[in-house]
């Protein structure tokens, strides 16, 4: 006998008062999922499916054990339960630091997202022909096109939080994204570029700036201006990045060594460094789960999986460090206050220290005023991705740019690599514009612990900095 | 919990298929995955273990030329059922996909399933996280320059099944245990680390990593800067060797080459790489860690050269991309890992194999003058241009080596080239083959790739 989700979760608290927890906490999740690709102008990939599970954390000691199943009938609950704290016990025996959830208010609370289409409610037709729009727009566009490649995503539902102090949230779940791909080829050079919109939204956000034609058309210029493209230098250069390499350099950098999990066990640089100065009085960098931005709002977290409200954190203050991002665990046992960044990417993984949207904060530099300052060196723009090693060493990936003279683009790169040590990334920081925005997506997300993809929002505006070292391939 | 059997399974699948085809699908095929995991971490004295089962079904329904998808995290009957109607609701109302021809038919080879250990279900977590403790403790002990250390192992029993209504009905089975730890070392301003892991199909003892990951860490310490960006030999290790195989993957998979994404496609029986370099996909490899008598479309996989002797000889096929070219698929579907029953069949390599050398690691160092040793991880390979082959990663541990010796440690340097180039220009090919989630590889020199400190 399969019970609901809500039955499930609270037929685990009950089994779970006679097990002897010092916390249990019980998450569910039910949020259906629906993709679609087309690739030059065929719909080639449509699925749809529907996450449904549930989670069960015990606390013993200070240490945990953690349990799943999708099955929810009773014994598996009961199950599910007792293997959790069982497990926190052995757990709590061989720990050397534990953690002390800290304390806070149970609240009861209901969270919706108010969007005009949300996408559950939208027709497929309508989803396909976004994407077939913006495909036609990025060929009729594009330079030598060999290949177009569009995709759709879209994550709805709610997920559902209990705990043994009596806790009960409940909160929607909302993101879609839609990106476009074109590969241009040209002899043996191809180029590819790509442009993409995502957020908790509705799909009356997918216009003028974000529009599927011009998504499609960008993705088609860029790629076309690459074939042109120089090979990337190498060494060190002034140079201007865009919001999303802005971006993914707060979250990947800097944001991750925040992580009080990191802090705490001493695997982050960042341990013992609050109120230092770190990087330079451009460099202001939060992490909140709600962003007042309704452009750009990333994506929408009014609680974390720990059932913990998601306050705003201003981790870097003008170049000093101000803050952490706290698990609730974490807060207790050094006696901060909870952040709201205990989160897990689904029901079979236990919460973990994460970020929700983190962002450069805006200055008040135009754009083109910061082309100017830059004079000569590097416009590096986009990005497909990067790492960062817990030392601080980072190296991401742009996926496009342009040597700057005199204030003015001169020619396109190819892909351009940007490495560094993130203490002297944010010490180079010397101007930012005033474009702040926030970008997610279905597709990709942020990987920690095995849990990926976990949606996130990144962004920034556009940065000045000093120097940073590029490391293309040489000649 | 009962372990549902490999037949269950089956059967299961087979339902499910037919009732997609009750609801009006043309043909159709479900894929049945349950599994059971076990992991323990320890984060710098933190402790965590978690236990669950994964398990869930995927769909696809076939109309004329139009397939729809999908997928439920569930084995309950009801919900995989909706999920058969949900797929051929998808197929009634998405387009047709010109290129796509039928759902497999059955294929009868021979094939062959990798190892599987009982002995692996009756570990407890006491027993993993008593491992775990073993392996960090041995790993603090090293040296008091040892600032963090991190270690997990985790193990996990799958079973598959994939019926379709053209007949097929197979599965199989397989176990796998992971170990992993990570180090960190400090030496006044100087932060390095060192990591170590171990992959198997069957219980393993994880005794050593510990000491050898915190050893990684040490010797890293002192590092200089490469004095100038250069351009010079590089070898590569038999962890850091893998980096070749993932960008090969990408353009060796038929339908990269079909999409014209692959700067490989139109080069069959092209030499594309040196001379002796042979990479086989061995998908029956015993203790390999994605072997499985049957892909996940429930064809049978197989054993074929890739590159022989620097030529290309084979494309990846799953059924579709096989179906294009007339051709029977070589058994390379894969729906990824982790929940892969809300994925349609993709392309992958089973089990890379890299014919070895005859030199081990240490011969390789003494044949070059002066070159670099990139050792155990690189940053940034995921996000290489995977059309293109330009790759530009991050080597985290990089040593010197000046007249056939290692003289130092180096700060992490930017090591930049483009793949296929690099696999041509190849002088030696290490003996020590090394056995990771993807396959075997061993250490690589390559005659000249850019280094930027």
């Amino acid at each position: 006998m399969s019970l609901s989700v809500f039955d499930a979760m609270q037929q685990a608290l009950k089994y779970g008062e006679q097990y002897g927890a010092d916390l249990l906490e019980i998450r569910g999740d039910d949020v259906a999922h629906v993709t679609i690709s087309s690739e030059k102008l065929n719909i080639k990939d449509t699925r749809v499916f529907r996450r449904i599970g549930i989670g069960v954390r015990a606390y013993v000691n200070g240490a945990t054990g953690y349990s799943f199943t999708t099955l929810l009938s009773k014994p598996s609950v009961k199950d599910v339960v007792s293997k959790a704290v069982k497990s926190a016990k052995v757990a709590g025996q061989y720990a050397s630091l534990r953690l002390k959830p800290a304390e806070y208010k149970p609240a009861k609370a209901k969270y919706s997202i108010d969007v005009k289409q949300n996408p559950s409610e939208i027709d497929f037709e309508e989803k396909k022909e976004m994407l077939l729009r913006g495909e036609q727009a990025a060929r009729d566009a594009g330079v030598d096109v060999a290949t177009t490649r569009a995709n759709y995503g879209e994550a709805c539902g709610r997920k559902f939080f209990t705990n043994s102090e009596g806790t009960e949230i409940s909160r929607e779940v909302l993101l879609v994204s839609i990106g476009f791909t074109v590969v241009s080829r040209r002899g043996s050079i191809l180029a590819d570029a790509h442009d993409s919109h995502g957020g908790s939204f509705g799909l009356e956000a997918f216009r003028d700036e974000y529009s599927p034609e011009t998504l499609g058309r960008n993705a088609a210029e860029w790629a076309a201006e690459k074939l042109e493209g120089k090979k990337a230098p190498a060494g060190k250069f002034s140079s201007l990045i865009d919001n999303v390499l802005a971006g993914v350099m707060a979250h990947e950098s800097f944001g991750h060594l925040s992580e009080f999990d990191f802090v705490f066990t001493g695997a982050s640089p960042l341990r013992g460094r609050l109120n230092q100065q770190l990087g330079s009085e451009h460099a202001t960098i939060i992490d909140e789960g709600i962003v007042d931005l309704p452009k750009y709002p990333g994506f929408i977290l009014p609680y974390d999986d720990e059932g913990v409200k998601t306050k705003r954190v201003v981790l870097l203050d003008q170049g000093v460090l101000k803050g952490y991002l706290h698990l609730r665990g974490t807060a207790g046992a050094v006696g901060a206050e909870p952040t709201g960044n205990g989160r897990a990417v689904d029901y079979r993984f236990e919460p973990i220290c994460r970020m929700r949207n983190t962002y450069f904060d805006k200055g008040e530099l135009k754009v083109e005023e910061a082309l100017e300052l830059l004079d000569n060196g590097i416009y590096a723009c986009g990005t497909s991705g990067g790492q960062v090693s817990l030392d601080g060493t980072f190296m991401f990936k742009a996926v496009r740019g342009y040597w700057i003279e005199n204030g003015e683009k001169k020619h396109p790169f190819r892909d351009l690599a940007i490495r560094g040590h993130i203490l002297d990334f944010l010490k180079a920081v010397q101007g930012r514009c005033n474009d702040l925005k926030i970008h997610s997506s279905y597709f990709g997300g942020c990987g920690k612990g095995g849990q990926y993809p976990l949606p996130v929002g990144l962004g920034g505006p556009h940065l000045l900095l000093k120097e940073a070292t590029f490391g293309g391939e040489q000649g | 919990m009962a372990i549902p059997s490999l037949d269950e399974l089956i059967s299961f699948a087979e339902k499910v298929a037919a009732k997609a085809k009750a609801y009006g699908a043309e043909e159709a095929e479900s894929y049945v995955l349950w599994g059971q995991s076990l992991d323990a971490e320890i984060q710098g004295g933190l402790v965590s273990i978690r236990e669950g089962e994964t398990a869930g079904i995927g769909v696809r329904a076939v109309i004329g030329k139009r397939v729809g998808f999908a997928a439920a995290s569930s084995i309950d009957e009801r919900k995989a059922f909706d999920a058969a109607e949900k797929a051929v609701k998808v197929a009634q109302i998405r387009p047709e996909d010109p290129k796509f021809v039928q759902l497999p038919d059955p294929v009868k080879r021979e094939s062959r399933s990798g190892q599987f250990d009982e002995k692996i279900l009756d570990v407890t977590g006491t027993d993993i996280v008593k491992a775990v403790k073993n392996i960090v403790e041995e790993a603090k002990e090293v040296d008091s320059r040892i600032t963090y250390v991190g270690g997990s192992i985790g193990l996990v029993v799958n079973q598959f099944a994939v019926a379709n209504t053209r007949g097929i009905n197979v599965g199989d089975r397989g176990t796998g245990i992971a170990g992993g730890i990570y180090c960190k070392a400090k030496q006044n301003a100087e932060d390095r680390t060192g990591t170590e892991s171990i992959f198997s199909r069957k219980l393993v003892d994880f005794t050593g990593i510990g000491t050898t990951a915190a050893r990684r860490a040490i010797e890293s310490l002192g590092a200089k800067k490469l004095d100038a960006p250069k351009t010079l030999p590089v070898i590569f290790d038999s962890y850091t060797s893998t980096m070749f195989l993932s960008l090969l993957s990408y353009a060796v998979s038929a339908r990269s080459v079909q999409e014209s994404r692959s700067a490989l496609g139109g080069k069959m029986g092209e030499k594309v790489a040196w001379k002796n370099f042979t990479v086989k996909d061995d998908s029956w490899m015993q203790d390999g860690m994605r072997t499985a008598e049957y892909d996940a479309e429930g064809i049978p996989t197989t054993v074929k050269p890739v590159i022989e002797k620097g030529v290309l000889k084979n494309y990846l096929y799953d059924s579709y991309t096989a179906h294009n070219e007339g051709k029977t698929s070589t058994g390379n579907a894969a729906r990824g890992s982790g929940e892969s029953y809300l994925q349609t069949p993709g392309i992958s390599p089973v089990n890379w194999y890299v014919e070895p050398g005859k030199k081990p690691l240490e011969d390789l160092v003494t044949e070059v003058d002066e070159a670099i040793l990139v050792r155990f991880s690189l940053m940034g390979v995921g996000h290489s241009n995977y059309i293109s082959g330009d790759f530009s990663v991050v080597a985290t541990n990089p040593f010197y080596i000046r007249k056939g010796t290692i003289v130092y440690p180096l700060h992490p340097i930017t090591v930049a080239g483009n793949v296929y180039e690099a696999l041509t220009n190849i002088i030696e090919i290490g003996s020590d083959l090394r056995l990771s989630l993807t396959g075997k590889s061993p250490s690589i020199l390559i005659s000249s790739l850019s280094c930027t400190p």
